[in-house]
């Protein structure tokens, strides 16, 4: 039912097309929405963007390098080392080599490591004879050959994030967890949980922990913080992993577990970007989660987000590109992050069979 | 011994070797087939012939005879330098020798055998070593390493040793029923790169045989193609 406009006099009454459902949601696919984001600050292809973050990260950084964006890659593999080599042993996921950083207790302790004001504890874990990093378990596949040799590799990483967020204007992190263990003796936040995948579980020091919107969101506060201190001008652009957590330890359903993660993530992130105008929120996660026309945009097993929609999230990211950039892929899109490729993934290992 | 080396633009080294009569093949008649730079990879394997994929990627081949490799010609293939480049991929050109901490043996020793397993020279010995009625005696060759005057030596030392590179090409082709002939220890610097003595002054393989761009470091000589022809011929015996 239309309105005569001589009666609206209320605030809704010149608001833009994309602010009604009705005009620019409904009946509509993802790919048919138009005006989603508008950055809060310019962005070029020549913007130097770092990315970070969870497994739907590693995403992001495979399309800007399709379409020949300033991806930023501080830690690349050797010229010799072939594409499928180098991918197995983490290169090319993300800025540097860190691994997926899905929480943002794990975002802060990698930054002030590399802003250097705090040093990575020397554990590391046991795994099938050979050791493997508690703060990035996938880095080395078959686990590195001795303690020395992962801490060296790991500073390596270190110097490398630190010259990721230097060489930036834009640092681009992925939330992806509430959940996550850590030592409570040394405040150490793991990737994943101890036992799972190198490392001995013990109750007495390993401490399971559910991050709250407060403290996600001054977390997000803390780390733009080191990241400033590192580089004064850089930009954030926070984004919410889609893809649900493999297990929860709460006592929820592992649906409900995984909305109240998401909610309280996107609640954060959305927070944060209100806060600072140099924090920007980018909405990937609604165009997968949100109620949209078109076709499925999860894979089987409905964690992981399809190819497709991927390339959809990422026309709406480019398309807000203020210069000339190539809307379309110059190389073939990556191929999706499957679930054998994600850390936390680890855990549906332990799932019990289904009823 | 019917033997035929097939490769690229290096192969010229061996072929003036001949030519020039530095080294004798004794009883053995030998041919060559070479692609243009590069275009070995648009090369051919069916079960009767390796073929380039145009004729005008072949490069040269003895006396102009032949424009492919038949199965049933020769008694012996030589795959020869192509794809098979430690000296390319073994420098330190990522930098500084502190940098050789960012790589674990272990990813370094899966990029080793990737790159071998993938290269030319193995997957065509492979395809000949596996297919009925191609010859049983199967050579590759490693492509020389880069050589480079004392004086830009700055990257430092190799990132692995060359050693333990002839160690995985010679176990990968021991898999494949494939005999490896690696380039001469006494041809390489300490760190890995060719002499330059067997550098300079080599030649391209055209009319007239002109001499290589003086900063040419990837072809050799005529004198290093003749310690390499005996090697090989060394390894059939």
């Amino acid at each position: 039912m239309k309105h005569s406009s001589a009666h609206a006099t209320h605030p809704y009454q010149n608001r833009p097309v994309r602010a009604f459902w009705k005009t620019a949601v409904a009946g509509r696919s993802g790919g048919e929405l138009v005006d989603l984001w508008q950055p809060k600050s310019e962005l070029k292809s020549t913007t130097r963007i770092a990315t970070f973050g969870s497994c739907f990260a590693r995403n992001i950084g495979a399309r800007l390098v399709a379409r020949n964006w300033g991806w930023i890659n501080a830690e690349p593999a050797p010229d010799f080392a072939p594409e499928m080599i180098a991918d197995a042993f983490g290169y090319g996921h993300f800025s540097a080599r860190t691994g997926n950083i899905y929480t943002t207790a794990a975002l802060l302790q990698w930054l002030g490591w590399a802003a250097g004001q705090s040093a990575p504890v020397d554990e590391v874990w046991p795994y099938n004879n050979r050791w493997i990093d508690p703060f990035r378990g996938e880095i080395e596949p078959n686990g590195f050959e001795s303690p020395a040799i992962l801490l060296q590799s790991r500073a390596v990483t270190i110097a490398a994030l630190r010259k990721a967020i230097e060489s930036a204007d834009v640092f681009l992190f992925t939330l992806g967890l509430t959940e996550y263990w850590s030592n409570a003796e040394t405040g150490a936040v793991y990737q994943t949980c101890p036992g799972t995948r190198g490392g001995r579980f013990d109750a007495t020091r390993h401490q399971f922990n559910q991050a709250r919107t407060a403290n996600v969101l001054a977390e997000l506060d803390a780390a733009r913080d080191l990241l400033h201190h590192i580089n004064p001008a850089l930009k954030l652009i926070l984004t919410v992993s889609p893809v649900s957590p493999s297990a929860t330890m709460t006592e929820a359903h592992i649906l409900t577990a995984a909305s109240h993660s998401k909610s309280v993530l996107r609640a954060a992130a959305g927070d944060c970007a209100a806060t600072h105008v140099d924090v920007d929120y980018f909405p990937g996660y609604e165009l997968i989660t949100g109620a949209l026309a078109g076709e499925p945009r999860y894979a089987v097993g409905q964690r992981h987000v399809a190819p497709a929609a991927i390339d959809m999230v990422m026309d709406h990211f480019f398309a807000a590109a203020c210069d000339d950039a190539p809307k379309e892929p110059a190389a073939k899109s990556a191929q999706i992050t499957e679930d054998d490729e994600c850390d936390e993934a680890y855990y549906a290992a332990f799932a019990p069979d289904a009823p | 011994m019917k033997i035929c080396l097939i490769g690229d633009s290096r192969l010229g080294a061996i072929k003036l070797a001949l030519d020039e009569r530095l080294v004798d093949a004794g009883k053995h008649e030998i041919s060559f087939f070479a692609a243009v730079a590069g275009r070995a990879r648009n090369f051919k394997f069916t079960k009767a012939a390796i073929r380039p994929g145009a004729v005008s990627d072949v490069a040269f081949s003895t006396e102009g005879k032949f424009s492919d490799v038949r199965a049933d010609a020769f008694d012996v293939l030589v795959f020869y330098a192509t794809e098979f480049e430690f000296g390319r991929w073994a420098r330190p050109n990522i930098g500084s020798i502190e940098q050789r901490a960012h790589f674990t043996d272990a990813f370094l020793a899966q990029c080793v055998e990737m790159k071998i397993a993938n290269s030319f020279c193995m997957r065509f010995a492979y395809l000949a070593s596996t297919t009925p009625g191609w010859p049983t005696k199967l050579i590759v060759c490693p492509a020389p390493a880069q050589a480079a005057p004392r004086d830009q030596l700055d990257e430092g030392p190799p990132l692995l040793d060359v050693n333990y590179l002839n160690a995985e090409a010679d176990r990968l082709c021991k898999d494949i029923g494939v005999r490896y002939v690696p380039q001469p220890a006494y041809t390489l610097t300490p760190d890995f790169y060719t002499d330059l003595s067997y550098s300079i002054g080599s030649r391209r393989y055209i009319a007239g045989h002109p001499t290589h761009p003086s900063d040419d470091r990837n072809h050799m000589n005529a004198a290093f193609g003749a310690l390499m022809l005996r090697d090989i011929l060394a390894a059939l015996d």
